[in-house]
């Protein structure tokens, strides 16, 4: 590793631990800004001011605002993110619990979109003009027109209303330890309807990729030395178009991770984004900027992984 | 630092990797761009639907059937009849009024949206791409964090915590989504800033706003006319997820998003209280993005047939 590349490096990791804090700053003031706090919800109905004030106490919410970030970030530093205001359970412990299903389903849908998007891009930017070409703008322009709960609502109504044949909502508590062809059953639809969301700009990026590496001389060259149609595009073609695509997944998982949140609720599925939606209502601010953060650091890694990648990948790229 | 050249979404990249920025414009030039959009079949079925929807929305006291609100159990559940066209909901009410009256929701709140993020992000982005340098790692970076969270965490907290008002929803829309809009239209004045008319401007003696808005700004416009509609569809589709999960206009204002919701709990006996509202979210964030995309082929020729 030259010197270059690793002054870049460690410049870029630097800014993402920079933008990790800012995300959590602008969040904690964000929560302790918004007019009434988790004491109502923790109480519900009428109650009296000393009884909240009890209960801020209690909570460490009478404290300065910065004071309590500190407490807050230097817990997070050790990995402890304190315990749910509403069941008091460690937020890490209940994170965990939902993590795996979101994995599964966002795993899951990045890998059906791509295993769609890449060979019908291919297919578009060398059969150019024709039926395929049209398939594929359809599949791009649907795919960022779909409200993705309604892409949901509508495969419950088709697949599980109509024909039968696969259960409308999602892997309840004992579906989790019921058997694997159970759960695979429960995974189609939400999956589905992730996939297909994500599909449209995979789709769109492979192939107006690869229309522009089709231009390039080196590929004059394959052709010229004789070099099969196929072996042209799937061997030297695809390999340079796919560098674009990789940093448009990276992109990509704040939309995908946002996706998951509705998915989820339209299936039940028990995942990180219903955990949100919960806390949310319910004001359990430990919970919020736990999920949050958690979703920050996984996008913000991922796009400094891509960003490393593409400098070790392609050489051209200058990083100073 | 120079961070990797990174593509950016698929509508902003294969217009920025086209490079030319175009020539300035005359008056002519407009009327041939109006004649390439008519003469481009998906943008104009794109028009069409977007005048459409946006008259239905402005005219809907005159041309829905009912009040959205008027309810009448004998008719509970009524499949699409001549008398509903689109059925009736749970409450008996016609569901065909309510989907005409819910585009007010949908597109007020997508249009103040849009408007916000683009004057933010032309704004800024203009600025960055003009002076460059430190102003424009600075903002840049910042856009960065914007694009970093997901949107929906973030609206999700602002409007369940600060309360689901038009105005709240419209704000914190526009907060996540001016971010691309400042990146696309830098990229395009970084490109504008060393053409030879802002040189001439410059040795001329304009100051800094002078070349901004009369010569950055100016040429900059078609690409944003092009974002303003790509953005509407965008906004339209969030604010609908929002009121799915109960963040959006409350009942009894119908919006699509939360008659989606009210219909899914009658999905196995009433399919269409669901599937018509969220059929009119489809159609019309179709419109709008079939729309952008033909402007764009029309402003630029040279992309004609580049993008999906």
């Amino acid at each position: 590793m030259d010197s270059g590349l690793r002054t870049y490096a460690v410049k870029r990791i630097g800014f993402a631990a920079l933008m990790l804090l800012g995300v959590s700053v602008i969040l904690f003031t964000i929560m302790r800004l918004a007019p009434g706090g988790p004491e109502a919800v923790l109480i519900g109905g009428e109650f009296s001011q000393e009884a909240a004030a009890q209960i801020r106490q209690r909570l460490g919410l009478d404290r300065p605002l910065a004071l309590q970030y500190l407490g807050w970030a230097g817990a997070a530093l050790r990995g402890d993110l304190g315990r749910s205001f509403k069941t008091g359970d460690p937020v890490a412990a209940l994170i965990l619990d939902r993590l795996g299903p979101t994995v599964q389903l966002t795993a899951g849908a990045l890998v059906l979109a791509l295993g769609v998007a890449v060979p019908l891009g291919v297919l578009a930017a060398v059969r150019r003009g024709t039926i395929w070409d049209t398939l594929g703008s359809a599949v791009a322009l649907f795919g960022v027109s779909f409200p993705s709960f309604w892409l949901g609502i509508m495969l419950i109504l088709l697949f599980s209303e109509v024909f039968h044949l696969l259960p409308p909502s999602g892997l309840s508590e004992y579906g989790r330890e019921g058997e694997l062809s159970a759960r695979l059953r429960h995974a189609v639809l939400p999956t589905l309807t992730l996939g297909l969301i994500q599909m449209a700009s995979f789709m769109r990026f492979t192939r107006s990729s690869l229309l522009e590496v089709l231009r390039q001389d080196y590929v004059r060259t394959a052709r010229a030395k004789g070099l099969g149609g196929g072996r042209v595009v799937w061997r030297h073609a695809l390999r340079n178009a796919l560098i674009p695509v990789v940093t448009v997944v990276g992109l990509s998982l704040p939309t995908l991770v946002g996706g998951a949140v509705l998915t989820e609720t339209v299936f039940a599925w028990p995942g990180i984004g219903r955990l949100a939606v919960g806390a949310v209502f319910e004001r359990d601010y430990p919970v919020i900027m736990g999920v949050n953060l958690l979703v920050a650091t996984v996008v913000v890694v991922a796009n400094l992984v891509t960003d490393l990648a593409y400098c070790v990948i392609d050489p051209r790229i200058s990083y100073r | 630092m120079t961070a990797p050249a990174r593509p950016e979404r698929p509508s902003i990249h294969s217009r920025a990797s086209a490079g030319g920025a175009p020539a300035p414009r005359r008056p002519a030039a407009r009327t041939t761009v109006f004649r390439r959009l008519t003469r481009n079949r998906r943008g104009l079925v794109g028009g069409v639907v977007v005048t459409v929807m946006v008259t239905a929305g402005a005219l809907a006291p005159a041309l829905a059937p009912q009040s959205y609100s008027a309810q009448s159990l004998l008719n509970r559940l009524k499949p699409p009849s001549a008398a509903h066209w689109l059925g009736t909901d749970g409450f008996g009410r016609d569901v065909l009024s309510r989907v005409i009256w819910g585009s007010r929701v949908s597109l007020e709140i997508g249009l103040v949206a849009t408007a916000l993020a683009l004057v933010v992000g032309t704004a800024v982005g203009s600025v960055a791409g003009y002076f460059g340098g430190a102003t424009d790692t600075a903002i840049m970076r910042a856009a960065d964090v914007f694009l970093s969270v997901p949107a929906l965490f973030l609206i999700l907290v602002v409007v369940a915590l600060f309360g689901a008002s038009l105005a709240h929803t419209a704000l914190v829309i526009a907060l996540v989504t001016w971010a691309p809009v400042g990146r696309i239209v830098r990229s395009e004045c970084l490109s504008l800033r060393n053409r030879d008319f802002v040189h001439a401007a410059e040795a001329l003696g304009a100051g800094h706003a002078r070349i901004l808005g009369r010569h950055l700004l100016v040429n900059a416009l078609p690409i944003v006319i092009v974002q303003a509609s790509l953005l509407l569809g965008q906004t339209i589709l969030i604010e609908s997820g929002l009121s799915y999960l109960g963040l959006g206009a409350q009942p009894p204002l119908p919006s699509w998003g939360n008659m989606v919701v009210e219909g899914r709990q009658f999905l196995a006996s009433a399919w269409w209280i669901a599937t018509f509202p969220g059929l009119a979210i489809f159609v019309t964030v179709l419109g709008f993005n079939l729309f952008g995309d033909g402007l764009r082929d029309a402003s630029d020729p040279t992309l004609r047939g580049h993008s999906p």
